[in-house]
């Protein structure tokens, strides 16, 4: 007999043959979890924002990226779907490769149903545990931006944070996000290096100089030492190196947020030390008719 | 304008990088002092505090990121610059996280290094010179009585004299003399200066309520 499943939880397939796919869909389906299915890895990527899936069901050979170079984008941004691969022309390297990276099964078509749903399950659980480890992002509600030239990168980061319940605004370039319009400031930026038109050194540079105060957490495929004293010196958060680790990613920004915080509360205290230097300056001009007014007021 | 006395401790486990760092910091006006290792460093005897560290990364026993680590915990401010053959991001990005002041790579330019411990002397000048301040700030504070303390605590809340009397149940007149007493011994200019005090001091006073 079958434990009962939950049905919210969302499984993709990525399979170029549409009866594979269509196959899948209705196995998968028959097990209890909803379903979405791609023809490539383009089109899982470009897929619209929404619910983030718990379980990845990968072909290996797909027109255009492989399964293998999925796996390897999503983890360089830090994107941690476990993913399970399903193909017919495995062997052994690439069985290996995919391990190696990370990947939670191997299997091999015609796929064993009890086998499938085994992985599938373990994945879930796996899912589960990443997205209860960050309670506190979770909480936090923050706005985080993305600045990177790199559209894939850039979804994979948003969907990152969104797996952990923060909210996300992304931009190719520095001067979109300078353009951006004046609403509720980002609690944290993940910037890129290398950009077209301003670099991310140039843009921490000129926020300084407009005191925009946002803590910027650096990610790059091509830092070196001297790039990364700079921006540290210049007070970001982080700089951390593609391929990145998504908890260490996840941990700058939570330090990212955190100084946040305490820079608004500071703020808003400095506005209140104002008030009260203001008030005593007042007081101390008022004659002692106009103080006892004051006072009665 | 190079401060000839300021002393410019060197933690290297190569003699040659050691001898080479001493004579080009003796050249630019500083005195060098030079350790083989982090604990030679941390053993050496107490005369005077340097006002830079260029430390090397890998050494033997403790690590350059080890002491700078053990220096926070004990609550050493010598500020640090990193110099070393064998660094990388990660590394160079926990320096500077830890506060480092520079973290340069060998071969060095002269210049730069030069530059970062002249960075180095002037903010362990601006530590120094914070520190005094705030003791000379404390002594001021712990010179004032209990009974001005409070009145102090109440002043830079914003309360008016009428309402610090009736809160300590004394009188006007007395208040007013107290005030005078807190802006002299405290070397207050103004009520403003004196709330800046009180600031950095960490005296806070929220008043129960304003009525």
């Amino acid at each position: 007999m079958r434990e009962p499943r939950q049905s919210d939880v969302l499984i993709t397939i990525v399979d170029d043959d549409p009866s594979v796919r269509h196959g899948l869909e209705r196995l998968i389906g028959s097990l209890g979890w909803k379903t979405e299915a791609f023809a490539s890895a383009q089109e899982f990527l470009a897929r619209p924002q929404g619910e983030a899936p718990s379980c990845l069901v990968l072909d290996l050979q797909l027109p255009g990226l492989s399964g293998l170079d999925l796996q390897k984008q999503m983890a360089d941004v830090g994107l941690e779907t476990p993913i399970v691969f399903l193909t017919g022309h495995g062997d052994i390297a690439a069985s290996v490769q995919a391990m190696k990276a990370g990947a939670l099964g191997f299997l091999t078509k015609p796929v064993d149903e009890e086998a499938l749903s085994k992985a599938i399950q373990e994945a879930i659980e796996r899912d589960r545990r990443n997205r209860e480890q960050h309670p506190d992002l979770r909480e936090s509600g923050a706005i985080i931006a993305i600045v990177d030239d790199d559209p894939s990168v850039r979804e994979g980061l948003s969907r990152l944070m969104r797996s952990v319940g923060l909210r996300t605004e992304t931009f190719a370039s520095a001067q979109e996000l300078l353009d951006r319009p004046r609403t509720e400031p980002p609690s944290c930026l993940v910037l890129d290096l290398e950009l077209p038109g301003l670099s991310g050194l140039d843009l921490q540079k000129r926020m300084a100089e407009v005191e925009l105060e946002i803590p910027i957490v650096f990610l790059t495929g091509h830092g070196d030492i001297p790039a990364s004293v700079q921006a540290m010196k210049a007070g970001a958060v982080e700089f951390l190196c593609k391929p990145v680790d998504e908890q260490e990613l996840l941990k700058a920004i939570q330090e990212a947020i955190e100084r946040d915080r305490r820079s608004r509360q500071q703020h808003a205290e400095v506005t209140d030390l104002r008030d009260r230097i203001l008030k005593a300056e007042r007081y101390g001009r008022m004659t002692h008719e106009e103080s006892e007014k004051f006072a009665d007021e | 304008m190079r401060e000839s006395d300021a002393i410019i401790a060197i933690v290297d486990d190569d003699p040659s990088v050691r001898q080479g760092l001493q004579r080009l910091i003796r050249s630019a006006g500083w005195k060098p002092e030079t350790f083989g290792s982090a604990q030679e460093f941390l053993d050496r005897r107490r005369t005077e505090t340097p006002s830079c560290l260029v430390l090397d990364l890998q050494l033997p026993g403790l690590s350059g990121l080890d002491l700078q680590k053990q220096m926070a915990e004990a609550g050493l401010e010598t500020p640090i610059v990193f110099l070393t053959g064998h660094g990388d991001i990660p590394a160079s990005v926990k320096a500077m996280k830890a506060g480092a002041i520079e973290f340069l790579t060998k071969p060095v330019d002269e210049e730069d290094l030069l530059r970062a411990i002249q960075e180095a002397i002037e903010r362990d000048r601006r530590t120094r010179k914070q520190h005094a301040q705030l003791n000379d700030l404390r002594d001021r504070y712990q010179c004032l009585t209990a009974r001005e303390q409070e009145v102090m605590r109440q002043v830079i809340s914003g309360l008016l004299n009428k309402q610090i009397a009736a809160e300590l149940k004394i009188t006007e007149d007395t208040v007013k003399f107290h005030r005078g007493h807190i802006m002299r011994k405290m070397q207050a200019d103004s009520l403003a200066d004196l709330v800046r005090m009180a600031e950095n001091l960490g005296i806070r006073f929220h008043p129960p309520s304003i009525t």
